[in-house]
């Protein structure tokens, strides 16, 4: 399953990193960022054993490596 | 220019000031550093923070960090050595103002793109009770509720009209400038323009399910998928600026020690001068930018034409099409049939035969049963109907009470093609001439045929003729319709290759030879509603008319707003000039940057040429960059006909991407 969330940062640069970020997060499958949108799809590992992914605590360790990588960015949950 | 750009603009002028002014003092020696230390602060400490910031989270390769290796460096050297402060506090004067100019073409193409989608009014002029009107957001508007939109408003939400006639002007999401008729009745969306009258409307959807917010949407997610080009230089800018880093290590280290270690002078400082330059040109701000706003540009281009491309990976396989396939009805024909001829058989009449028909087919939704039911007009069915079967690719079977002649007894009926009548053994009558032939048959009996034309799209010719020039050789069409009324079709448009008498599982086969046949990429376009499969098994599925159709607008991977398959040469023309762009940008950048390196590396190239490879080509790139917005010339014929050779080129070198 893929969500899409509005982000904010402000280089081009600064978007590629969070997208490895987000993609090195435990719980993505895959993550895209688009710095011309500011948007990031982030598509949910599905767990083991079929149940749906917890995307709120995902997203909350999303948000926290994006800002260990790039200091004064923002993911909008 | 918003107040945080204009500071900056201010800061960098301020900086360039002072530092000319400290060149022309005779200040020299430590007095002389700590004078340029005050511009330097002033342009970089930000720059500074962040590489510090870097470091700390252990993310190097920052480009922040690689500006201020490389200016510290520079001082520690003009300081040591030749006293030339000047160049250090410049190549950060330059970082910045390149920065600044990044900003504000980032921020100026966003504006220009989605204000440009954005057409959802903010307000919406509510209905109460007793017939006053009250202005509330729009957002906040319950579907159902019943808004009025004055002569040359934009209309908010969408909804169904329920009182007055307009004209409706959806220029903004279709590309289309000829005026739409509206009167009760007529579904009209958000984002276009109310021309003539007042109108009441009954709102169906809420503002975020509105045409215009789905639209922004679709163009805002579109670059989320990105395209092959977008994810080369992902990899391209994580593998490029260590190994730079690393040669400039190198560079500042090998050739001295190997010098040294030959008893000659080593130089130090020269090398690490050499370095430093690395580091300078090293940046790939400029790819990491230019690219995708190309891309974005482009999409934002195509979508003011009334193409809605759904990602920018699809302007690739736009770019490469080798075969375009096309669904006939509804998409190179209006597919608004209508009886033209009613051709009984000998032993029956035209009302017997209009009336089976009429019956037979009241529940489909076939083009060819809307066209009997509109011969049929406001005569009412008289007769029973049961057990009624839709037979894809053939027809419908039912049963039919209620004649005449025999009230209580239902009787077989069969509507549909010559296949339908030949499978239960009815040999149905000659059929030359044009058109689809619809034939009828009632308790075994043959009850004669009527013909149903349908009329080409009035882009359908130009269309094709513009895809051919643009060099897609292979165009076919596919259609469940009869070989006859395709091979007309087929000939008024010149296309050579089309398959009749398709179910939509045959279509689906069929493309799939064409897709092996082909090296480049195949494209389709139907019409979103049966032959969804074919959509999304094409290389990039395009649907028609956008405008209303959930089904073509999720199935699909671009979306023609209107009906006009010409819009389809548009699309691949824009799509190629975005590709050329994009192109030449890659080679121009990476080739400058690779030079610059050379010219550094054997010393011949100081900072300031290193600034020009990481600003100035950054400026040179995004310009160009920007060119993807403008697809105003795209659809000259010239240079269509510039574009068949290159294309032709391209599929040539398009082994090498295979």
């Amino acid at each position: 399953m893929e969500k899409i969330y509005k982000i904010m940062t402000d280089c081009a640069g600064c978007a590629l990193k969070m997208e490895t970020s987000a993609r090195k997060t435990p719980g993505v499958k895959r993550a895209s960022v688009s710095f011309m949108t500011l948007r990031m799809a982030v598509e949910f590992q599905i767990p083991a054993d079929g149940s749906q992914p917890d995307t709120a605590a995902i997203m909350k360790n999303v948000r926290e490596n994006c800002k260990k990588a790039v200091p004064n960015s923002e993911i909008f949950l | 220019m918003n107040r945080e750009q204009k500071f900056r603009l201010f800061r960098i002028c301020l900086a360039a000031i002072l530092t000319a002014g400290i060149f022309c003092s005779p200040a020299s020696g430590i007095p002389l550093l700590i004078l340029y230390l005050v511009p330097y602060l002033l342009i970089g400490h930000d720059v500074l923070k962040r590489a510090f910031q870097g470091l700390l989270h252990r993310e190097p390769f920052d480009e922040c960090l690689l500006m201020t290796i490389a200016t510290i460096g520079a001082l520690a050297i003009a300081f040591l050595k030749t006293g030339e402060y000047a160049e250090a506090v410049a190549v950060m004067i330059f970082y910045q103002t390149g920065e600044l100019f990044e900003d504000w073409a980032v921020i100026k193409s966003r504006k220009n793109i989605t204000s440009l989608m954005d057409l959802r009014p903010e307000t919406a002029s509510v209905l109460n009770e007793n017939g006053g009107l009250k202005e509330v957001p729009a957002a906040t508007v319950p579907v159902g509720t019943l808004i009025a939109v004055k002569p040359g408003e934009r209309i908010p939400l969408d909804g169904i009209v329920i009182e007055g006639c307009s004209g409706i002007n959806t220029a903004a999401l279709t590309g289309e400038s000829l005026p739409r008729d509206a009167e009760p009745g007529t579904m009209v969306h958000s984002g276009t323009v109310n021309l003539t009258g007042l109108i009441k409307i009954r709102t169906e959807k809420s503002f975020d399910d509105s045409q215009a917010s789905k639209i922004l949407e679709l163009i805002e997610t579109a670059s989320l998928r990105k395209s092959r080009s977008e994810r080369f230089v992902t990899k391209f800018a994580r593998i490029y600026t260590p190994l730079v880093v690393y040669a400039a290590l190198a560079l500042s280290l090998l050739p001295p020690l190997v010098l040294t270690l030959m008893d000659q002078p080593g130089n130090w400082s020269e090398w690490c001068y050499r370095a430093l330059t690395f580091l300078v040109i090293s940046c790939p701000c400029a790819l990491v930018i230019s690219i995708p706003l190309s891309f974005f540009a482009g999409v934002g281009g195509a979508s003011r034409k009334g193409i809605l491309i759904k990602g920018t990976a699809f302007m690739e396989v736009l770019a490469k099409t080798e075969a375009a396939v096309f669904d006939k009805t509804g998409t190179l024909t209006a597919g608004s049939f209508e009886v033209t001829a009613l051709k009984p058989a000998e032993d029956s009449h035209e009302e017997e035969l209009l009336s089976v028909l009429a019956h037979a087919e009241q529940y489909s939704d076939h083009p060819a049963a809307r066209a009997v039911r509109k011969t049929f007009g406001n005569r009412t069915l008289s007769y029973e109907v049961s057990d009624y079967r839709e037979i894809p690719g053939r027809g419908v079977s039912c049963r039919i009470r209620g004649f005449p002649w025999d009230p209580g007894k239902e009787f077989p009926a069969l509507a549909g093609n010559r296949l339908l009548l030949q499978d239960l053994g009815i040999v149905s009558g000659d059929t030359s001439g044009a058109g689809t032939a619809i034939h009828a048959a009632l308790d075994r009996r043959y009850l004669g045929h009527a013909v149903i034309a349908d009329s080409l799209k009035s882009g359908a010719e130009a269309g094709i003729a513009a895809l051919r020039t643009s060099g897609i050789s292979r165009i076919a069409m596919l259609t469940g319709d009869t070989g006859e009324a395709a091979r007309e079709i087929a000939a008024k448009l010149g296309i050579q290759e089309f398959h009749a008498g398709l179910l939509p599982k045959n279509k689906l086969e069929i493309l799939e030879r064409i897709i092996s046949e082909c090296r480049g990429t195949v494209i389709f376009a139907g019409d979103g509603i049966n032959d969804a499969p074919v959509l999304a098994r094409a290389d990039a599925g395009i649907a028609m008319g956008g405008l209303g159709t959930d089904i073509a607008i999720s199935s699909a991977d671009v979306v023609l707003m209107d009906d006009d398959p010409g819009k389809i040469a548009v699309a691949v023309q824009i799509s190629r000039k975005c590709l050329r762009i994009v192109r030449e940008n890659i080679w121009f950048i990476i080739g400058i940057k690779v030079c610059c390196l050379i010219l550094g590396a054997l010393g011949l190239a100081g900072m300031w040429l290193a600034v020009f490879a990481d600003v100035g080509v950054m400026i040179l790139a995004v310009l160009n960059a920007m060119r993807c917005l403008f697809t105003g010339n795209a659809e000259s014929p010239e240079q269509g006909r510039n574009k068949t050779c290159k294309g032709k080129n391209r599929n040539g070198f398009g082994e090498r991407n295979g």
